[in-house]
């Protein structure tokens, strides 16, 4: 087959710029370090690339995320930490306080020890971490407990980062959940830690029969009528009593009183009756109480001494007709003789445990609930009843103090799990991380060795080509012609 | 006749081979002309015109022809492959434009643009309240909002350049056809002008590798060329062809017939104006519309959430995009939750008119003036209740809420969608991070739940059925291939042509050791006719000094 001259340049042109366009792609490969450089090098790989690119990009973002995280609930646990130290400090000087020996004036300086702690408090939970209150809720950018009134004014919500794909963490913590809470409804714009004793003076649409004034009830324990036998008293205005009887009372070693109590006589009446007695109104005092739920009403007499804290030392015989377990019977209270219908409670649901932010006397002083919940509460219950002088109140503040280290103890490990769950999910990501870069080196990386034996081996053929060429055309027929 | 039968004999000789020496040094000239054909003379002898019955010797040598070699099938294999090549060549250069538009392996590719617009509302939700980290999303926001206009443009632009381009092929093909013309009339007139074939031949082989033709030699000599059955060059006419846009912005291709001038787009099936042809109006369109699909349903999506949260000035019900549809209401008030493309078909940029009359849904379409039966679901959330109608039709899903009877209303997703992306919000404030109030009571400015769940929609099959980067990736992946498969194509193409081409060159081409040889053997030829006319001159005179 005849090889013209023409085509045989044209042909070797072309081979020649075949081989410098392989290696000018070889030598941009060095340069660049890809593999891949356009779509069409590798379409498949093109696609895994941007979807690790992605992957990667995100990864990074939350390992940001993370720190963020990190950091306040780090701060957060380190609050913690402090205001359980406080408490502690707290609790000793309450035991010191409770000893026989101490005179007022050093109970009085041991409240104002008190009064700084609570301050020193409400400073910590005011903390702000990254110009953000962290513990508040979204309203992070005013503090969360009022240190005036010591309310919580902000929000509940928690605010959640996303840490990785699909998981989230939040990174705050509301103080309503232990140190303080917020107040609604009637009584929102009452000075709410100031001590007993407290009215109402506005009264929206009052549940009937209910006294308006704040139960100036017995944090330590009162009597506890039983329930009847044949159930629940559900309306303290029906006739509980059929027929009547002697009611005789005796507080401590105080002289006996006796009352009478009519026939057909409701809860309501053997209340007004003790309440409006001149003398039994001397030693003990009266309420009628719901020990049950607004749909279930169970309502019980309850009966607390008048001096505050004497209550287990009250007596009552009662002498009726009524029928066993019903009546008047159930308001005997006599441990030596042995007739006890009535029980001596600490905490009675609906009187000095009242746990329904609609009842008017939720945010009396001497609710037990509250100040078992929340740590501001309970330590400036201890600090008014050492100002009191009141040995039973200071006794009853430090079962109050241990209530609220168990909720700092459960505050602290939510937080504790927050932190592992973070560290568990950074080691994961960081793992997550490495081998999606791995892939993407794999496909996305240009082999150096690999390109440079490329580029050697082409500059070799093209060197050859060149000299074939010079060689191939030296000479042709025509430089033989003479 | 007797002695000056030898000078004739020997004149005939040298003239001959004078004239054999022109041919072999034409093509020497001309080794190196693309597209020569290699001239060869035929040799004949010239016969006594003596009618005798023996003894009776030749007249001498004479020229019978001097013929091209050429091998007419071997030719139009050659245009035909030509044309191919040159329309992979064409459309694979077309293909890396359109790669380097989206080219994923770059350090600034568009899914970086969309991965970092993400990743600022991660960074938002950390701190909602940050003036830096609303400004910082604003910033990325409007960033990838440009990066997909300019990507949009560019794809535009791409197609105005090959419109010009085509407008220079289409007057390359003119000129072309002119010039064939005008060669036809002259082989037709001088049959044996070698050279003037040659010219002819070349010009149809660029005309083909432009566009497919066929072409036939009628009995004259004249080349007939024929685009699809319809004639460009026939009988000493010419028909000249145009190009314009149409309404739809595609090209349009006339082409001049006896009768009025016609569509011809459809005769072009091949040559590097079938390729661009391709890429404007067939290619490109399609990665257009994937872009403004992507645009239409992600501006739907976060519009979607941003409207239910709430800026750090309690505002809610705002876009975070600008709106990428037209409304026009004529009785009522629509309330348009959401409305999603899961792809584009040629009736998704048509105007739609929407009416509800309490049970029935009508929905026509105005472009085309048909209607159009959707399909609808309805459902309830919330109390009180809240109604929910979606209608689909055409790949168009459009969400209304607690529609009335009596509505009326238009709508038309914008054409060129991408080209209108772009943030819609300019106060920091109304970036809508959280999801209640945060001037009211139950929230806070730290309320970060709808950045956190805008971030989310990064997950999300928003894009008709796929994620935001994977709809994209698929996008790249699909042009690599094109691109590669184009590549492939035109190597085999090109390796193709070399081989056939080198079969041409066996029979057409100069050799010049060939020539070479040609050149000796025709010279001593020369000199052997001229040695015997000196014979013959001996011999006269010889004669002549016999008789003194």
């Amino acid at each position: 087959m005849k090889v013209t001259t023409g085509f045989f340049y044209r042909t070797f042109l072309g081979d020649i710029n075949k081989q410098i366009e392989e290696m000018f792609k070889a030598q941009r490969q060095l340069a660049t370090g890809k593999r891949v450089l356009s779509p069409s090098d590798d379409p498949i790989a093109i696609s895994r690339i941007a979807k690790y690119k992605s992957e990667i990009s995100a990864l990074d973002e939350y390992k940001r995320v993370m720190d963020t995280a990190k950091i306040f609930n780090s701060a957060t646990e380190k609050a913690i930490d402090d205001l359980k130290r406080m408490l502690i400090k707290a609790k000793q000087y309450a035991v010191q306080g409770s000893t026989d020996t101490l005179s007022p004036t050093d109970r009085l300086a041991i409240a104002r020890e008190i009064d700084t702690l609570i301050q020193r408090s409400i400073d910590t939970i005011n903390t702000k971490v990254s110009g953000r209150y962290i513990f508040a809720g979204f309203k992070a950018d005013t503090a969360p407990v009022n240190a005036q009134n010591g309310i919580y004014q902000s929000d509940t919500n928690l605010q959640y980062l996303d840490i990785s794909f699909f998981l989230d963490v939040a990174v705050n913590l509301p103080a309503t959940e232990f140190f303080t809470y917020t107040a609604t409804g009637q009584l929102a714009s009452l000075k709410i830690l100031t001590p007993y004793n407290q009215t109402v003076l506005t009264n929206d649409s009052p549940p009937p029969d209910e006294i308006l004034q704040l139960h100036d009830v017995d944090p330590l324990g009162a009597l506890l009528m039983s329930q009847p036998s044949a159930g629940a008293v559900t309306n303290p205005a029906n006739p509980f009593t059929t027929n009547g009887g002697t009611l005789t009372i005796r507080l401590g070693d105080n002289q006996a009183v006796n009352l009478n109590i009519l026939a057909n006589a409701s809860l309501n009446d053997i209340r007004d009756a003790i309440n409006n007695d001149p003398q039994t109104s001397k030693y003990v005092k009266a309420w009628v109480i719901n020990y049950g739920t607004t749909n279930s009403s169970d309502y019980r007499l309850v009966i607390g001494s008048v001096p505050n804290g004497k209550s287990d030392t009250i007596r009552i015989d009662v002498t009726t007709t009524d029928a066993p377990n019903s009546g008047l019977n159930l308001l005997a209270y006599n441990p030596e003789s042995g007739n006890v219908s009535m029980s001596f409670q600490e905490n009675i649901n609906g009187y000095n445990f009242i746990s329904d932010p609609a009842d008017p006397n939720y945010y009396s002083f001497n609710n037990n609930y509250l100040n078992e919940n929340y740590y501001l509460r309970a330590l400036h219950f201890l600090k008014v009843a050492l100002e009191n002088n009141d040995q039973g109140r200071i006794q009853k503040a430090v079962d109050y103090i241990d209530k609220i280290a168990d909720k700092l103890f459960k505050q602290q490990s939510l937080i504790g799990a927050r932190l592992n769950k973070i560290e568990t999910i950074t080691d994961y990501n960081l793992e997550v991380e490495t081998n999606t870069k791995q892939s993407l080196s794999n496909d996305q990386d240009a082999d150096a060795l690999k390109v440079i034996s490329e580029l050697n081996r082409r500059m070799s053929v093209l060197q050859a080509l060149r000299t074939t060429l010079t060689d191939f055309f030296r000479g042709n027929l025509f430089d033989f012609l003479r | 006749m007797a002695l000056t039968a030898l000078f004739d004999i020997g004149k005939s000789g040298i003239l001959t081979y004078q004239k054999a020496l022109e041919v072999v040094s034409h093509n020497v000239a001309n080794a190196a002309t693309e597209g020569y054909t290699r001239q060869d003379v035929i040799f004949q002898n010239i016969p006594s015109g003596i009618l005798s019955y023996a003894g009776v010797t030749g007249r001498g040598v004479k020229i019978a022809d001097i013929r091209r070699m050429y091998n007419s099938f071997i030719e139009l294999q050659l245009k035909t492959e030509s044309s191919r090549l040159g329309y992979w060549d064409v459309f694979q250069s077309g293909m890396l434009r359109l790669e380097s538009i989206f080219n994923d392996a770059s350090d600034i590719a568009l899914s970086n643009a969309i991965n970092d617009f993400f990743n600022a509302w991660q960074e938002l939700s950390q701190n909602p309240s940050g003036i830096a980290e609303r400004s910082l999303l604003l910033d990325k926001a409007t960033y990838l909002a440009h990066r997909f206009n300019l990507s949009y443009r560019a794809l535009l632009d791409e197609r105005y350049e090959i419109y010009k381009d085509s407008q220079n092929f289409v007057n390359q093909i003119n000129q072309y056809l002119d010039q064939i013309n005008e060669l036809n009339e002259k082989i037709v007139a001088n049959p044996g002008a070698l050279d003037a074939k040659d010219q002819r031949e070349n010009l149809v082989k660029q005309l083909n590798d432009i566009v497919n033709i066929t072409y036939f030699e009628d009995n004259a000599g004249r080349y007939s060329i024929l685009l699809g059955g319809m004639p460009l060059v026939d009988g000493g006419k010419v028909y000249h062809m145009n190009v314009r846009l149409d309404g739809n912005q595609n090209l349009q291709f006339n082409l001049e017939t006896v009768s009025g001038s016609i569509d011809a787009k459809r005769l072009i099936q091949g040559g590097k104006l079938k390729a661009e042809i391709d890429l404007r109006d067939t290619v490109i369109p399609e990665y257009m519309n994937k872009l403004n699909m992507l645009v239409f349903d992600l501006t739907d999506a976060i519009n979607r959430v941003h409207r239910q949260g709430y800026g750090l000035d309690g505002s809610t019900g705002n876009n975070f995009f600008n709106q990428l549809y037209d409304l026009t209401v004529a009785a009522g008030s629509p309330d348009i939750t959401s409305i999603n493309i899961s792809s584009v078909n040629s009736n998704t940029y048509d105007q739609y008119r929407i009416q509800y009359n309490g049970t029935n849904w009508t929905v026509t379409d105005n472009t085309t003036g048909s209607s159009v039966t959707p399909s609808v679901t309805s459902w309830t959330e919330g109390t009180p209740p809240v109604y929910y109608y979606r209608l689909s039709f055409n790949d168009i899903n459009i969400t209304l809420r607690n529609p009335l009877a009596g509505l009326d209303f238009t709508f038309q997703i914008k054409p060129n969608t991408a080209l209108y992306f772009d943030v819609a919000i300019t106060d920091t404030d109304k970036i809508a991070a959280a999801s209640s109030d945060p001037t009211g009571s139950s929230s806070g400015p730290m309320d970060n739940r709808n950045a956190r769940a805008i971030y989310g929609l990064l997950d999300s099959p928003i894009i008709g059925n796929a994620k935001p980067i994977d709809f994209y990736r698929s996008i790249v992946s699909e042009i690599g291939v094109y691109s590669s498969s184009a590549k492939t194509q035109k190597n085999f193409q090109e390796a193709l042509v070399q081989e056939i081409e080198k079969r041409r060159q066996d029979i057409s081409g100069v050799s010049l050791d060939e020539e070479a040889v040609n050149l000796i053997k025709y010279q001593k030829m020369y000199e052997a006719s001229a040695r015997v006319i000196r014979v013959a001159d001996e011999i006269l005179s010889t004669l002549f000094d016999m008789v003194r």
